[in-house]
Formats: structure tokens, sequence, C-alpha cells
């Protein structure tokens, strides 16, 4: 699909969406990617991704973001699902502990599938329900701190945060590639051996050069 | 069925029967053909073309006895066309051992006369004949019963087949019999049957099991029915059907209510509940007025319901429609049961109802005195919270017990007939009634709603009503122990009583779905529990009410209300299985918590499933994942969302293309403005708001219509297969049907269509080859069916490149290992010719040119075998040489006029095309021609030219074999001769070059003497001009050059790269 837009960009992210079934990945993603929110919760069935292009600073930066079925049980798409991720969301419904207290093991199958520099961030989604919220801000903020991850609280419904979330995201991939494409550039021969995130870069490095220009 | 009963009964009503059932019961007198005076009697039963015979009666002493029955379909519209006159034969006969049957007696039977003189049913005995023309002896004598039915389906089909003949072909007659009978009882009659019938139904519905007794209560209405008599008599009858009735109605019955065994009131009762919606608030007025009012006033809001209702009513067959197709079945066990001869049909059965119904209206006003009067209040208030129609009846037995305050013996010493009457009439009312609520559920509600707060206080202060009421349900039971009452009023009571409930359920529901919910809220909670009470049975509607009544008896207030909410819920069961509660209301704990087991395996197996299913998907995911990640993306267009296009990607078309794409939006903007996205979206480049789908490649595609920006690209739509079957095979079949070809081609080239459509060549292929793939397929049809259709037609048709067409054809062939026949010439020349204008006058056609078409296409056919033969046709499209033969033809024959005729004009005055090689292939002919005319002695003589040839082609036609045969000897002769003188390669060219010279060109010049050489197949007369010269067997030395693309192929190393580049880089300079 040509798309305009779309076709300058500098680099693909892989973000990937995980977090218990029902706590509104494929909302936050449609809400990010196309600005909409759907009140008929269906569970998804199978994996689909969108994407969108953001500019951050000077380069154009393409979000392929995977959403699945967050379901419990080991599936054989896992392991595809996550790799190659630069960057994961873990949401949890704050207004549902159980969302929350399985973040661990969310964590725990992510860094099992993903490679360790994967940026991720934990998602209190449901942020508009705040009366019936279960978990509190700063528990989630601080098991956050604790394992390393980026914290926001978002509202797919109201998009309170859902830009940001993911922008942020994106933003921490990016330093985190441009700071490997500077270590890259100095021994370049393994540039086209790293698979997706590495390969951008070429592509990236060039034009950022032609931009600066 | 109302319409059959009211046909039925209506006073020189023509009903017009379907089927008719005849039985043959047996025979007396019959002659002795067997040994010892006894016969192997059979009888033959013949309507028309259909024929049934019955057993064999052995050894039957003249007088043997079948009851052996057979259902025969009249002609249709017996009533409109009596001249269809259908005739039952009966033909006895003596079954021989050895041999042909023996002839015993035959009897005819005008079946249109018996029905129209006697109504639908008869038993007579009819003298037996002689065959026609045969002296007629004493054969003896037949017994027959002829019953004329409406119908001889099954109660579905019956049931729809009424509902159908209402609007069809009987409708009119319906119509007719409703205008005469209007006034009469006829209307309330087609009323009343739903009474009857449904009784009937709700046996049939509920169980298996209850069909026995029902069809035993048939019998006894039957019984009394079956005798063709006028209200009174049906009156006097039921006494002794009831009777029957006890007898027939053994266990079966008390055992179902046992339970309930009540005081008499209770058909009553029964009604009470069935009746309340109609009867409502207009009833209860007339409790009020004074006696004698009332009773006018009902009569009048009967007639004011008829009035009112008459379109109604109708629909009300529609209503009772469930009726009717209930009581058939009934009807026809009840046949069964009783012996043959008494078994009365379906129709006499429901026709008696009638009458009685009727004749219970006609009694009505005046049995009815003050007594009925009285209640209807109360009858109005008890029957209200049951919610049924049948209520109505109760009024009588109400008034008694409720005025008199009598014990709940009273009902039972009132004038049975009378009750049976007024139920019947209740009945009648409570049909018309349903009618009404139909149409106006307001009344009825307004009835309902405020009917049950005085029934419960009513109910209260007496008690005999109250256990009236528990009798109410089961009737049956009532009856049983009353037999000393009035057989009648019992089993009018008892019709009743089990068709207010079967009435309620079944016409409600259908009558007014609205009505049946609303009494539920009132106590929701008080249904549970009598569920239950009722599980133990296996009849889910009965045991309900039995089960309101009781509870009705124990607290009447709420009861009232409960029962009507049991009744609406039996009517739910009844009427809706998908009800949940209906099909575990029935079930004992255990057997719920079997059941719940088993659902729970059922549910772990699915999930099992689902789980396989989704390892499936997920394995399928991951391939995609890994293979073509692209599909899972969402497309980020109009989306599911519909209307909403967001951030979508554009890309702009080629011009060229884009041009095309905006004609084709236009198009469908024309087709209308559906199209367009109603969203509001815009074009991001124009700014215009007319987005339409486009389907372009079966692709849909959001596109402004005003620039050609394509705004999102569509989803695909389709698959591959998709495509080509919806397109291609379209378009396949489109071809054919334009071409004329029979369908069996159609299929065929289809069949081709598909199967070259999974070649991935094809698949693969440019968009104009698929178009053309369409063409090939019908070719490669046509001529394997011999089927004269040329390549040229169909790329005419196609707007295909011939080549392109070729090619695609050839490929296809191969791919698919066909086995296509070339064209057949002959075929080809018949139908080509035949398309030609010159075979009458017209104005385009002067008649001097007229040609006979046999004549032309027949001289055609020998020009262009002899082109053939002559090697002018091989690898050559056939069309110009058939017109050019044709021409020739056509010059031929009559050559007066024609001969200056040029081709051209020719082609126009044929209107045909004119393939442009047509002129070359027709002087090659003339050369031909020429050339057979030198081997004719008397025709070299004529030193004929082109021109004058043309007149002797008959002749050289005639001699066609001879001529060629020489030619062609003498051709080859020549040529071994040259082959002699002239070896070698080069040479030989020369040679044919001359050969070539001499036979096309230069002959018609007349320059040298005609070769019969030209008749040699082309590749030997023409050598390709330029000789391909046998490349040199040079062996490789090694030493050849090699071009520097070449050798960069070779090239692997950076070494050898840098040394090519620097050999390069010395030769530049």
């Amino acid at each position: 699909m040509g798309n305009g837009t779309e076709d300058d960009y500098n680099f693909v992210f892989k973000v990937v969406l995980i977090g218990e079934s029902g706590v509104g990945k494929t909302n936050l993603l449609s809400r990010f990617t196309r600005n909409e929110f759907s009140h008929d919760s269906r569970t998804t069935i199978g994996v689909e991704f969108s994407t969108r292009t953001v500019m951050l600073g000077t380069a154009a930066v393409k979000a392929q973001i995977w959403d699945t079925a967050g379901l419990e049980r080991y599936r054989a798409i896992t392991s595809a699902y996550y790799r190659g991720a630069v960057g994961a969301l873990l949401v949890f419904d704050l207004t549902k502990h159980q969302t929350y207290a399985v973040v661990e093991r969310w964590l725990k199958e992510l860094y099992d599938h993903a490679e360790a520099t994967i940026v991720v961030m934990l998602v209190g989604n449901k942020s508009d329900l705040s009366q019936a919220r279960e978990v509190p801000t700063e528990e989630a903020r601080m098991f956050a701190e604790n394992n390393g991850l980026l914290f926001l609280e978002t509202s797919a419904l109201d998009s309170t945060n859902v830009e940001l979330a993911f922008e942020t995201v994106l933003k921490e991939i990016f330093a985190k590639v441009s700071k490997q494409r500077q270590n890259s550039s100095r021994s370049s021969a393994i540039t086209l051996g790293s698979a997706q995130a590495g390969q951008e870069p070429g592509s990236g490095e060039k034009r950022t050069c032609c931009i600066s220009l | 069925m109302s319409l059959a009963a009211s046909a039925g009964r209506g006073p020189g009503a023509i009903w017009s029967p379907t089927h008719v059932q005849v039985t043959v019961l047996q025979a007396r007198g019959l002659r002795a053909k067997g040994p010892g005076g006894t016969n192997d009697a059979y009888a033959v039963m013949q309507v028309g073309k259909e024929k049934y015979a019955t057993s064999v009666s052995e050894r039957s002493l003249g007088a043997p006895v079948w009851r052996e029955e057979a259902t025969f379909e009249l002609p249709p519209l017996l009533s409109a066309a009596p001249a269809a006159a259908a005739t039952l034969q009966l033909t006895v006969l003596h079954r021989a051992l050895l041999g042909l049957d023996k002839f015993l007696g035959r009897a005819e039977v005008d079946l249109w006369a018996l029905h129209r003189d006697q109504g639908r049913r008869k038993t007579q005995w009819y003298p037996l004949k002689s065959k026609p023309g045969k002296k007629e002896k004493e054969r003896g004598e037949i017994e027959i019963d002829v019953q004329f039915m409406r119908n001889n389906m099954t109660a579905s089909m019956f049931d729809l087949s009424v509902k159908d003949k209402s609007r069809n072909p009987f409708g009119k007659l319906k119509d007719r019999v409703k205008g005469k009978s209007k006034d009469s009882a006829s209307d309330t009659a087609s009323a009343i049957v739903p009474s009857t019938t449904p009784s009937v139904d709700s046996d049939d519905e509920s169980s298996s099991r209850d069909k026995k007794k029902k069809s035993k209560i048939k019998t006894l209405f039957s019984r009394s029915n079956l005798q063709k008599t006028p209200l009174s008599q049906s009156l006097s009858v039921l006494p002794t059907s009831r009777s029957d009735k006890v007898l027939l109605r053994p266990g079966d019955f008390q055992s179902q209510w046992e339970d309930d065994d009540n005081e008499d009131e209770s058909s009553s009762t029964s009604d009470v509940s069935s009746h309340k919606r109609t009867a409502s608030a207009e009833l209860r007025q007339l409790s009020q007025i004074t006696l004698n009012a009332p009773r006018k006033e009902g009569l009048s809001f009967l007639g004011g319901l008829r009035s009112k209702n008459d379109s109604l009513s109708r629909s009300n067959v529609c209503i009772n429609g469930n009726h009717v197709y209930l009581e058939q079945p009934e009807a026809k066990s009840e046949a069964k049961d009783g012996s043959p001869a008494s078994s009365p049909s379906p129709q006499g059965f429901r026709k008696k109802h009638l009458f009685s119904s009727t004749e219970n209206l006609a009694a009505r006003p005046g049995k009815e005195p003050g007594e009925g009067r009285v209640s209807p209040d109360r009858r109005l208030s008890e029957s209200s919270p049951k919610d049924s129609l049948k209520s109505m009846s109760l009024p009588s037995y109400r008034a008694l017990a409720g005025g008199d305050v009598r014990a709940s013996m009273a009902p039972a010493n009132l004038d049975p007939v009378k009750d049976a009457k007024e139920s019947r009439k209740q009945e009648n009312k409570k049909s018309s009634l349903l009618a009404l609520v139909t149409g106006k559920k307001d009344v009825a509600k307004g009835g309902e709603g405020d009917s049950p707060p005085p029934v419960s206080e009513k109910e209260e202060g007496v008690v005999a009503e109250a256990r009236r009421r528990e009798a109410g349900p089961g009737p049956i039971g009532d009856l049983g122990r009353r037999p000393e009452k009035d057989a009648a009023a019992v089993v009018s009571s008892w019709g009743d009583s089990l068709n207010p409930f079967e009435d309620v359920q079944v016409a409600d529901p259908q009558a007014d779905p609205e009505a049946k919910s609303e009494p539920k809220p009132p106590a929701p909670s008080a249904r549970a529990p009598q569920t239950k009470a009722v599980k133990p049975r296996l009849h889910p509607v009965k045991p309900m009410s039995t089960a309101a009544t009781r509870i009705v008896g124990s607290s009447l207030g709420t009861a009232t209300v409960i029962s009507e909410n049991l009744i609406n819920e039996a009517l739910m069961k009844k009427h809706d299985p998908a009800d949940p509660a209906s099909a575990y209301a029935q079930l004992t704990h255990d057997e719920l918590i079997q059941l719940v087991l088993k659902q729970k395996e059922t549910i772990g197996k699915k999930e099992l499933q689902v789980r396989e299913l989704e390892d499936y998907i997920d394995n399928l995911l991951v391939r995609v994942m890994e293979e073509t990640p692209n599909i899972l993306r969402v497309p980020a267009q109009v989306g599911r969302k519909a209307g909403k296009i967001s951030v979508p990607g554009q890309f702009r078309l080629p011009h060229g293309c884009r041009y095309g794409l905006r004609r084709g939006c236009r198009e469908t903007r024309l087709l209308g403005a559906a199209c367009t996205m109603p969203g509001g979206g815009r074009c991001p480049d124009c700014g215009s708001t007319e987005l339409v789908e486009d389907s372009h490649y079966s692709q849909s595609q959001l596109v402004c219509s005003d620039c050609g920006c394509v705004v999102t690209e569509g989803v695909l739509t389709t698959t591959f297969s998709d495509e080509g079957n919806l397109r291609g095979l379209r378009r396949v079949r489109d071809l054919c049907r334009v071409l004329q070809l029979p369908s069996t081609f159609e299929d065929t080239a289809v069949a081709y269509y598909q199967q070259a459509y999974r070649h991935s060549g094809i698949r693969a292929a440019r968009l104009q080859k698929k178009e053309v793939l369409v063409g090939c397929c019908v070719l490669i049809t046509c001529r394997q069916h011999n089927w004269p259709l040329t390549m040229g037609t169909i790329c005419t048709l196609l707007y295909a490149d011939l080549e392109v067409f070729s090619g695609t054809y050839m490929q296809m062939v191969k791919l698919l290992g066909l086995d296509v026949p070339t064209l057949c010439l002959a075929d080809l020349v018949k139908t080509y010719c035949s398309s030609f204008r010159l075979f009458q006058a017209s104005p385009s056609v002067p008649a001097k040119y007229v040609e006979d078409k046999e004549k032309m296409v027949s001289r055609t056919l020998q020009l262009v075998e002899l082109a053939s033969e002559t090697w002018l046709v091989t690898g050559r499209h056939p069309l110009p040489v058939i017109t050019a033969a044709a021409f020739l033809a056509w010059q031929s024959l009559r050559p007066s006029a024609p001969l200056p005729c040029s081709l051209a004009r020719f082609c126009k005055l044929a209107n045909v095309d004119l393939p442009c090689p047509a002129a070359s292939r027709l002087q090659e002919l003339l050369a031909v021609l020429l050339r057979m005319a030198a081997q004719l002695a008397w025709l070299q003589v004529l030193q004929l030219n082109r021109r004058s040839v043309v007149k002797h082609v008959g002749d050289l036609l005639q001699h066609r074999q001879l001529l060629l045969r020489k030619a062609f000897r003498e051709a080859t002769a020549e040529a071994e001769a040259q082959e002699k003188e002239l070896p070698g390669w080069g040479q030989e060219a020369e040679q044919g070059d001359q050969e070539v010279e001499n036979g096309s060109s230069d002959l018609p010049e007349g320059k040298r003497p005609p070769s019969p050489a030209l008749l040699l197949p082309p590749c030997m007369l023409k050598p390709p001009k330029r000789v391909c010269p046998t490349p040199p067997m040079s062996t490789v030395t090694g030493d050849e050059n090699i071009s520097d693309s070449e050798i960069e192929q070779y090239l692997r190393s950076p070494e050898e790269i840098r040394d090519f580049q620097r050999a390069q880089a010395a030769t530049c300079s």
C-alpha cells in the first residue's frame, strides 16, 4: 500500500502491545493509529498491526504496532509476535487489579521472547474510569520504576495520554537506536546483519544526512 | 377450514374439494368365478389416471369385505369447471391363479355430481355392471364411501394451503361464501371451527401420547357429526357420543387428569381461562344490563364483531389455520379407529362442528336466559385472569354458581345442552373476538387489565367456582365422573375445555403477541414453582393449566394472575420451543443434573475444538507473520467504522490511468449517489468530498471522483479465484450467450476457464491476456464441438488483438493439454455463407443479385474444398478464403448480372466484412481455376482469363478430382525432374522462386504455360525467402570472441573484476 507520508520514513520500529485480555490494547492501538475508539469490545482474534508515522525531531519514525489477544496461555505466535520488537506497551486495566497483578508474568514472557534491549512501557489504561480504579497510580509507578519500565496512565476512550505513551516509547527507542547507530557507525561491518532495527539505521543515516545538509 | 366449513353448510355454497377419499367397503351378490362358488375378489378404484387396488378378499362367497380406502386428487378447481368431471371407476375382479384376472363387475360414480348433490360424504351401494358394450348381467353391487376433502396434505401443509388459498384461487370463492353467509351463522361457523379444532391441536402438538385420546374425542365429535343432522339433531346426537366418549376415554385421560378431579364445572372453568381477553369490557357491560338486553347485546356484539371483523374474520381463518391443521390429523386417526363405513372424513367432522356451532348460536338467544346473563361479570372476571376466550363459555355456569351461590354441582345441573351451546358460542365469539383482538389489541388489553381485580374478589367469595376452576384444566376427568349428566354438555364442554387452552395457545401467539407478553409481568416469580410442580408430567401444556388451577384453589387472588402467567408460559412453551424454560420445565432434578453434566461435557469438547482451532490459526499466523506480515496490517482507511477516512495514505495514479479511473468514477457516480461515501471524507488532493467507491479489478477503492486521486486503496475483497470466477466466468457466460451457443458449451467453457485459471502462468498473465482467455475458452469449446466459430469472430467481439488471442489460445491449449480439432471448414462455410444477405431480395439487395442459398452454399463449399486441396487454405485464416469462394460461387452461378460486381461490392451487398486477404485469396483461386481450365481441352480453346473463367467454374468443379489428380501427378514429376536438374541448396531456392512466380503472379498474366505445380503445398512452392544458413558445424576452439557482457557474467572474484576493468580501460584508451 503506497502511502504518501508513510513512505518517507527513516525508521521502522516494531512495537508490541501486551497485557491481559480486555485491558484495551486494541482500542489503544486504534486510538493511536486511526483515532478511533470502538465501544463494542470484542476479543481480538489473531494478530494484526497498524502503523503510524511519527516525526521525532528530524526523523520520521514509522511505528508498526502489533496487537493480539491477551490470552493467558502460550501460543504458537508468541515468539513470532515478539520477534524483532524494539518496544512494548504492557497494558493493564487500572480498574481491574487482576490485570495488574499479572503484569509480572507478561514481563517475563516479554523478556523471554524479545530482545533484552526492548523498551517497555507499563500502561495503566482506562484512566477515564477513575471512580472504579483498583490500581493506585503510585503503586504502578513504583513497580515500573523498580523494573526499569516507563509508565503512563492512559485512556483510549478519551484519548488521554495515548499519543504521549506511544511517542514516549518511540522516542526512547529512537534514542537507543541512535546511540546504537553511532556505535555501529564506528564498526560498520555488522550493520547488515542485525535485523530490522539494524537495517533501518542505514537508510536513516542517509536521509538524516540529507536533511541536515 | 372455515371456508370449507362455511361452504359446506352454506345453502348452495360450493366448496371445491381437492381430494376425494374413496373407501371400498364391501360388495355383495358377486358372480362366482372361483372354485366352489367363491371369489378371490378385489376392487380397483380409479380416478383419472390414479388407480388403486384393494387387497384380495379370498374365498368370499360373493360378498367380499374390503374396507380399504384410497385418496385421489381431484382435478383442480372442480367447482369452477365442472365439465372436467371426475369419475370414479370401480372394477371388481377375481384374482385368477392362472391367466388374466376375471372381471366381476364395474361401477362408475360421477364424483362431481355426487359432491354436488350430496355434500361431502356419501356411503352408498352401487350396482355393478358389465363392461361397456357387453351384455348386462346381474353382477351384484358394491358399497363405497366417498368423502370429499379440501385437502389431503399433512397437517402443516394443510395449514399453509388454507392460508394460501384464502389468498389465491380459493380466496374468491371464500369471499363469495362469506359474502353470502355473512348474516347467517356461516361466519360464526368459521369462527367456531377453531374452537373444536384447537382441542385437537393441542393434543397433536403436545404429545403423540395424547393423540389417541384425541382421536377418540374426535370420533365422538365425528360421530355426532357423522349424521348429517341439522343442528337439533346434532344436539341429540351428542349425548350418545358422550357415552361413547366415556367408553373411549379410558385410563388415558384419567391418569393424566386424575389429580385434577374436580367438580363438574371443570369444562366451564377451562373456558373461563381462555376467554377473558375477548370478553373483556364489553361483556361486563353486558352483564350489567338487564337480562334481555345483554343477550341482545351479546348478539349484537357478535354481529358487531362480525361486521367489524369481516376482514379480520378472514384473518381469523389464518389464525385458526393452526386449529385446522391440527384437526386434520386427528380426523384421520379417527377415521382409522372407526369402522370404515362410519369413519367420518375430517371434513365431515368439521362440517358438523360447524353445524352444531351454528346451531348453538342460533339457539343461544333463546336458551341463554337470565342465568347466563347474570354471570358475565363473573365470567369476565374469572376469565380475565386467564386471558383466554373460553371465559365466554362460562357465563351460564357462572351465572348459576355466582348468582345463585349454588354448590359447584350447580353447573352440572344446568342444562348441559345450553352449556354446550354457550361454550360453543363463546368459542365462536372467541374466535371472532380473537380476530377482533388481533385487530384491536387495545380493547382486549384494556379488558385484561381491568378484569383481574374483580375476578379475584368474586372468586374468593365463591369457593365453588374456585373448585370449578380446578376442575377446569381436567375436564376430562370430570367427564368421566359425570356420565349421568348430559353427555352433550359434557362433550361440548370437554371439547371446549380442551380447546380453550389450545386455542389460546395457538391462536393467541399468532393473533396478539403483545397481549401474550402483557399478562406475564404481574407474577413472574410465581411461574417457576408452578412449573416445577408440573414438571413430572410429560404434557407441558396441560400440567401447567392444572397447576394454575390448583393454585387458584389455594389462593384465589394471586392465583388468577398466576394462572394467567402459567397460561402464557404454556403458550410460550408451546409456541416457541426455543424458550429455554420450556425445554427444562418437565425435567426432574436428577435429569437436570444429568443434563448439566452432559452440557459440561459438550462444552469441554467444544473448548478443545476451539483450542485446536486457535492453535491452527496461530500457526497460520506465524507463517503469515514470517512471510507476508503486510497482510496483517489493519487497513487504515474506511475501516470498520464506515465513513471515516482517517489518515490514509494516498497515492496517485499515473496520468493515463487517472483518466480511466476518473471515467470509472463518473460512471459510478452516475449509477447512484449511494456509492458516495456517507461520512464526509475529503479528497486530500483537491478537497472534494466526492469520494466514491470504485471497483477496480475487483478491488474496491475510495477514489476522488473529481481529480481521480485514489484516497484509499481497497482491501482485497476477493481472492484471486474469486476474481477469476466472478469476472471471468461471467464473461465466459456472457460471451457464450452472445454467440448463442448451447448451454452445454457454456459449462464446458467455464470449466476450461477455471482449469486454465489454476495455472500460475495464466493467473499471473497480463489482464489483456486474461480477457482474451475468456474467448479462448469459448473458442476451444466450440472447436471441440465442431461449432463453426472463428478466432476472428471472437476477437472482434472481444476487441482483442488477434495475435494476443492466438498466442493465448495456443498457450492454453498447451497448458491444458487439450485436443482441439481444427475448425471444420465445411461447417464454417455453411454458417458463414448463411450469414450473407444475398438470399432474399431487399432494398439493399437488388433482385438480380439474389441467389439461392442452397446452391450457393454448396458451390462455395466445393470451391473451398478446391482451395484446400490446392493448399490455399492451410495456415491461413479461413474467412477470406470462404469470402473469396463465396464470391466466386455467387458470380459463377448466374454469371450475367453479378459478373461485373467486384468483391468489395459483393461483400457490401452480402453485408459482411471484407477481410483484406480475401482479394489475394480470390486471385489465387482464380489462378487455380485457370490452371484447371488449361487442363481441359475444350476450355483451352477459349483462352480464358480471370473474368471469363468464372463462367466455367461449374464445369471445372465437376471435373475437379480428375483435374487435380492430373495436375498433382504432373507436379510431382516435374518437381522430381527439377530436383535432379538442380541439386544444391541455394539453387533449389532459386528454382522455388521461379516456381512461385510461375504459380501465382505470373500465371494470371499468362506469360507462362500453366503449371500444375501450383497444387503443391506452399512450403514446397515458397521456400523461405531468406534461406537460413545451416549453422556451421564449427567446433569450439576457444579462440572465439567473447562479448564484454558475456564476460561479465563469468566474473567472480574481485581480482577478476579488477583485471577486467583494467583491460576495458586499456581498450578504451
